[in-house]
């Protein structure tokens, strides 16, 4: 997978997984691919965010945000999952959380799936194939 | 034109003879020997009025290949002829500018020259030495040998001149009946004397190569599909091709295949042939009609019957699934452009001017067609169709192919519906289709 | 097939592959038809559609093929075909066949994919739809791992 690399700049910059108290971001990653989530927990690890848990579908995924909740700050939520979409397990999240921070991370792209989504509560969305770039700056983005 | 004076030729031979000192009665038969095929034949003397060499005759036209045309001897128009095409045996490729060997004949005072190889000499023999012929002695028709006689350790075989030069009027005076005469006498010589070279019926194993370099060259295959077809064109392909009949390559095979391809095929329709299409189509109140167009090029088809069917059942929804397994045909078949001149014909109601300037269909016609890449040999999902219009794809498919796909028509045609196929191919017996012809078009509809 | 379909299979297909493989060289084969029951080269992944259309789209790959990709993809060598390189090639399937939803989805043609299903094996067949050898387009793509051939085999809802 190509990943784009930062340029080191001169001057040495905090990474952006770093809270200003010095703990971790901590997220939570949704999907289904156990490439998938080792990609993204690769690109959130190299700067600095913490992967706190990692769940195979929706259904897996609202129960862990349930039980880790306040402990998440952001999720990554993939969309083609079996047992329970991520649209659904969107929802749900949203009803038992409405300050969650849910990014949506697919390789649909579709228009109204975007729309939904964010009516839903969604804060980003990004589609796959992951480009490391653009996937911190979403995060921060959502995050700040 | 050199000649040389038999009468001196004769002469010098019986001063020779006549220096030998054996005691030898004196011959009371000459000839003039000659070749034909590195074969020695002989003709009485008493016939050959000169010997010559010349070149260009006048061709005559529409006379019996042996017939090499006229010659001017000396102010004298004569008839020539070849001994070697007379008599059907190998002849090398004449050289127009080389002069040929002729012996000049003049029987009842007509006069005509004789092509043979190479001329020898004038040979005495005695009359009772010459033998009454056996066939395997000579390979030409035996009509013709008045004998065979031996001299100098070479045998000879005599011609009955009369016999061919009688022969040659009657076929002057009904060419064919007497060319056939010639021919059954020779072929029954053929069967006796296996050394002539055949000329058998070849046709039948033409047409079987034919049919197979269609195959291979533009993958036409011969089934009863368009055998009446094919057998038609073989006929006149021969006459305007004479001998030359096999097809060396693609133009060739193209030429052969020109006359089979239906009218308006890969070509917008005119007024006229749309108009006998509508003729054909039944009548049907359906709420949908379904036509599957396997075969459609580059659209031309689909896009004219989506016209016609418009036209004819305004009232119902029209769907057209036009297959073809040229991927750049069919694709581009999606956003054909209209000629203006085509536009403004009978298809104007069915066209709209884009913002070029360049005409296209209307939407509604259109979303009438489902253009797809897809083989008619694989299964396909096709509804029940009331209309089939495979113009001369049948054809192009292998023999199991065709069946299968004719089959595949008669599963998905409704009670009602027709199929319409290449104006040169028809429907095989077996499949028992019940068939309406209008002009030169057919429709065939299930029993 | 309806030709539309055709070149946001094709398009897709390359432009993914070629952007997983870190812009490696993708080449395409000539296209054919096929009807469905085709015999598996060792991997296939299996992404379903369903929708306004029905089928399934077939990554076929041998595994030397597949094994090579994963690796690429994953940015380190991976020694044999396991869990993750599975994973690896199910995503692979699923990020093609996903765009080409999106694409045809822009087209006005909506339809959903399922969640990938990864097939390893040495003389598999993988069988056609509901027992009707429904047409596959195949588009062959050569890379320099090997040759991974897409099959789409779809049929409109009647």
């Amino acid at each position: 997978m190509k990943t784009k690399q930062d340029f080191p700049s001169i001057n040495e910059r905090p990474p952006e997984g770093l809270k200003e108290d010095g703990t971790c971001f901590r997220v939570l990653v949704i999907d289904d691919s156990m490439f998938v989530a080792k990609q993204l927990g690769q690109i959130l690890t190299s700067e600095g965010y913490e992967v706190v848990a990692t769940a195979v579908d929706g259904k897996d995924g609202v129960e862990k945000y349930k039980e880790l909740c306040p402990n998440v700050d952001l999720v990554t939520m993939d969309i083609t999952m079996p047992k329970m979409d991520g649209i659904t397990a969107l929802e749900q999240i949203m009803a038992f959380d409405k300050n969650a921070k849910v990014v949506m991370v697919s390789a649909l792209g579709k228009e109204e799936l975007v729309k939904k989504s964010l009516m839903l509560g969604a804060k980003s969305y990004i589609v796959k194939p992951l480009d490391r770039k653009k996937v911190l700056e979403r995060i921060a983005k959502v995050l700040n | 034109m050199e000649t040389r004076n038999i009468v001196q030729v004769a002469e010098d031979l019986l001063r020779e003879t006549e220096e030998k000192k054996e005691a030898i009665s004196a011959f009371d038969f000459k000839m003039v020997t000659f070749s034909l095929c590195d074969k020695d034949y002989a003709i009485d003397i008493m016939h050959i009025k000169e010997i010559a060499k010349a070149g260009k005759f006048t061709y005559v036209p529409n006379t019996l290949p042996f017939v090499l045309g006229v010659y001017n001897l000396r102010g004298e128009i004569i008839p020539i002829l070849d001994l070697r095409i007379f008599f059907n045996i190998d002849v090398p490729k004449r050289d127009e500018n080389k002069l040929e060997n002729l012996l000049i004949l003049n029987i009842d005072d007509q006069k005509f020259g004789l092509v043979v190889d190479k001329i020898d000499k004038v040979v005495g023999v005695h009359k009772n030495s010459i033998q009454p012929p056996h066939p395997l002695f000579a390979d030409i028709n035996i009509k013709y040998i008045s004998g065979i006689v031996e001299n100098n350790n070479r045998l000879y075989v005599l011609l009955d001149v009369i016999r061919i030069f009688a022969l040659r009027e009657d076929s002057e005076k009904s060419a064919s009946k007497g060319y056939v005469d010639n021919q059954t006498e020779i072929q029954k010589a053929e069967k006796i004397m296996p050394t002539l070279p055949k000329k058998p019926d070849t046709s039948d194993l033409d047409l079987k190569f034919i049919a197979e370099n269609l195959a291979e060259f533009k993958n036409f295959h011969a089934t009863d599909v368009n055998r009446t077809w094919l057998k038609q064109r073989y006929s006149e392909w021969k006459e305007e091709r004479g001998d030359d009949v096999q097809l060396k390559n693609s133009n060739d095979a193209d030429a052969f295949l020109k006359p089979f391809w239906s009218k308006h095929n890969e070509k917008w329709w005119s007024k006229e042939f749309a108009q006998t299409v509508t003729k054909l189509l039944p009548e049907n109140s359906a709420k949908q009609i379904v036509v599957w167009n396997p075969g459609c090029g580059q659209g031309f088809e689909a896009y004219s019957l989506a016209c016609v069917l418009k036209q004819k059942y305004p009232t119902a929804k029209v769907r057209i699934y036009a297959h073809d397994i040229d991927l750049l045909a069919v694709s581009n078949a999606t956003m054909i452009n209209v000629p203006k001149d085509i536009a403004s014909d009978w298809y104007a109601p069915f066209v709209t001017q884009k913002t070029n300037g360049e005409y296209t269909f209307k939407q509604d016609i259109k979303d009438c067609i489902m253009f797809e890449y897809h083989d008619c040999k694989n299964s396909n999902t096709l509804p029940m169709v009331d209309l089939v219009f495979a113009r001369d794809t049948l054809s192009f498919l292998d023999e199991a192919s065709q069946k299968n796909v004719i089959s595949d028509f008669i599963e998905k045609m409704k009670g009602n519906a027709i199929a319409i196929i290449g104006e040169n191919e028809a429907m095989p017996v077996s499949f028992n289709f019940r068939e309406q012809n209008y002009g030169t078009l057919y429709a065939y509809s299930k029993d | 097939m309806n030709v539309v379909y055709i070149n946001p299979f094709v398009a897709t297909s390359i432009s993914i592959l070629q952007e997983v493989l870190g812009g490696a060289e993708v080449k395409r084969g000539d296209l054919g038809l096929k009807p469905t029951a085709v015999p598996i080269m060792g991997v296939a992944a299996l992404v379903g559609l369903a929708g306004d259309v029905e089928g399934r789209v077939l990554f076929d790959m041998t595994i030397d093929t597949a094994l090579k990709i994963a690796s690429v993809m994953n940015g380190e060598d991976l020694p044999e075909f396991d869990d993750l390189a599975k994973a690896t090639i199910s995503e692979l399937a699923n990020l093609i066949t996903a765009q080409v939803v999106t694409k045809l989805h822009e087209l006005g043609f909506h339809f959903d994919l399922t969640p990938p299903a990864l097939f390893v094996g040495q003389k598999m067949e993988v069988a056609a739809l509901d027992g009707e050898n429904v047409e596959a387009l195949i588009v062959p793509l050569l890379t320099e791992y090997g040759k991974v051939e897409i099959n789409f085999s779809i049929r409109e809802r009647v």
